[in-house]
């Protein structure tokens, strides 16, 4: 009866939540939201635009956003700002010359006026190539402690499929401490 | 970050580099089509790898973002942001040069893949290639940015200059003692005459015999198994994607795949495989 009831609390209060995946060109936002929605590894081509795949998990229900990295295709992420939710960085561990890129556009994104506060989730990705940074100097050099926002860094190898799972849990939890946000129009 | 110069965000710059880049395309035949597949590139829709200095196709710069930067930088022409220093090691490289490096000792039973080639083939040539160093002669890169197996050579101190001979090679290995002259086996080559130095320094692809090819091969096991292990599992991936059955099957299989014929990709990612196999 106990498990009805749980189940039953869950579908009426499954939580729409709206994730942004963002991160440099080559960071592996396409291949972890693949891997996250068919647990299949992927080739990817680059993104020109976005892709946008729902998942579920826990009693989560999120539409995932993965918009495109490239240096020219940066400047349409605001556009998606808005409404946004949940924040899922992205951070190639192994590309040391370019962390403080990230740390750059992380900190710019966050500045915007239209990212309302979002949970931050920062991937420490590629942690499974030789040359991968550690998630605590990859925290440090993207500065996290100075963010306002709630954060926490999860290392992760989207090519074993490790951390993922453990990135989401965390995830969960905080969208389900948080007060539902109205959504405007656009959203 | 207000306020500091960005070459990113310097239009006259970026539109500068793009037209000397689309010409670096259009008039070096070599580079117009893909480094690894020999896919036509059009200049507007190219890709190049700028650690590399080669150009590539939509789906081989997919294959080279898998690799890791530390192994491919890659970047989309229009897309990216270009400095002045990665066009202008663009223009110095290019992919009949890398061609000349990274395909220098291509094994005869190997052809290279083409635009039709399946993409398991694709990413085993190319982690071969770039991330293995298979095909260079003896002497790896000492970082891929140089674009040329030359500084390993430069490096490479009198010792390897020296004929050891096989038995010499096999017992001393790279630590053999450095006044060594011609150990073992009665060699073609008369005694303690290295190659001719100007030589050795002109042509930094000169054969070096002995002791140095063995250097680079005592580096190759443990990675070469772990090679093979990928090479395998891009098959089985490879097989699942296309509902061919799973991967054991397949791996079965392959062997036999060129009496039973077909599969063509899968038997050119085991030649490849099987090619490897023998650094161990």
């Amino acid at each position: 009866m106990g498990l009805i009831m749980s189940r039953f609390y869950d579908k009426l209060f499954t939580r729409e939540t709206r994730v942004l995946l963002l991160g440099l060109d080559g960071a592996g936002k396409t291949t972890i939201l693949y891997k996250l929605k068919l647990d299949e590894l992927v080739t990817t081509i680059p993104t020109v635009g976005f892709n946008v795949e729902t998942l579920e998990y826990r009693n989560l229900r999120m539409s995932v956003w993965d918009v495109g990295g490239q240096d020219k295709i940066r400047a349409l992420w605001r556009h998606y700002y808005h409404g946004t939710d949940a924040l899922i960085f992205i951070v190639d561990a192994n590309d040391h010359d370019r962390l403080k890129e990230a740390r750059d556009e992380l900190h710019k994104m966050l500045a915007d006026e239209d990212m309302t506060n979002p949970v931050v989730l920062v991937f420490a990705n590629k942690m499974d190539l030789p040359g991968a940074r550690s998630a605590s100097v990859v925290s440090d050099t993207l500065a996290l402690n100075s963010l306002k926002e709630t954060w926490y860094i999860q290392p992760s190898s989207a090519a074993r499929g490790d951390g993922l799972a453990q990135g989401l849990d965390w995830l969960s939890v905080q969208i389900k401490l948080r007060p539902v946000k109205k959504h405007g129009a656009g959203s | 970050m207000a306020g500091r110069y960005d070459y990113k965000l310097d239009r006259n710059l970026q539109a500068q580099l793009l037209r000397e880049i689309e010409a670096l395309i259009q008039q070096q035949p070599a580079n117009s089509a893909c480094a690894d597949c020999s896919a036509r590139l059009r200049a507007r829709s190219a890709f190049c790898s700028v650690t590399l200095g080669i150009w590539l196709c939509n789906r081989c710069y997919g294959v080279h973002r898998s690799l890791g930067t530390h192994v491919s930088r890659t970047k989309c022409v229009g897309l990216d942001a270009f400095s002045r220093e990665e066009v202008r090691f663009m223009a110095a490289h290019g992919d009949a040069r890398a061609a000349h490096v990274y395909e220098a000792a291509v094994p005869a039973e190997l052809s290279r893949p083409t635009a039709a080639s399946g993409l398991a083939e694709v990413e085993a040539w190319a982690r071969a290639k770039y991330e293995r160093k298979a095909f260079c002669r003896e002497a790896r890169p000492a970082r891929a940015a140089d674009g040329a197996c030359a500084p390993a050579a430069r490096e490479a101190p009198g010792v390897n200059l020296i004929d050891f001979g096989p038995t010499a090679a096999s017992a001393g290995g790279p630590h053999a003692p450095s006044d060594a002259i011609n150990f073992g086996a009665p060699s073609s080559r008369p005694a303690c005459t290295p190659p001719p130095a100007s030589m050795a320094a002109a042509t930094p692809h000169a054969r070096l015999p002995g002791s140095f090819a063995l250097a680079w091969q005592a580096t190759a096991p443990a990675s070469s198994s772990s090679f093979t292990h990928q090479c395998q599992h891009r098959n089985v991936a490879g097989a699942s994607t296309t509902g061919n059955g799973s991967g054991d099957v397949v791996l079965e299989a392959l062997p036999h795949a060129g009496a039973a014929g077909g599969a063509d990709a899968q038997k050119s990612a085991q030649a490849i495989a099987d090619v490897m196999s023998r650094f161990r």
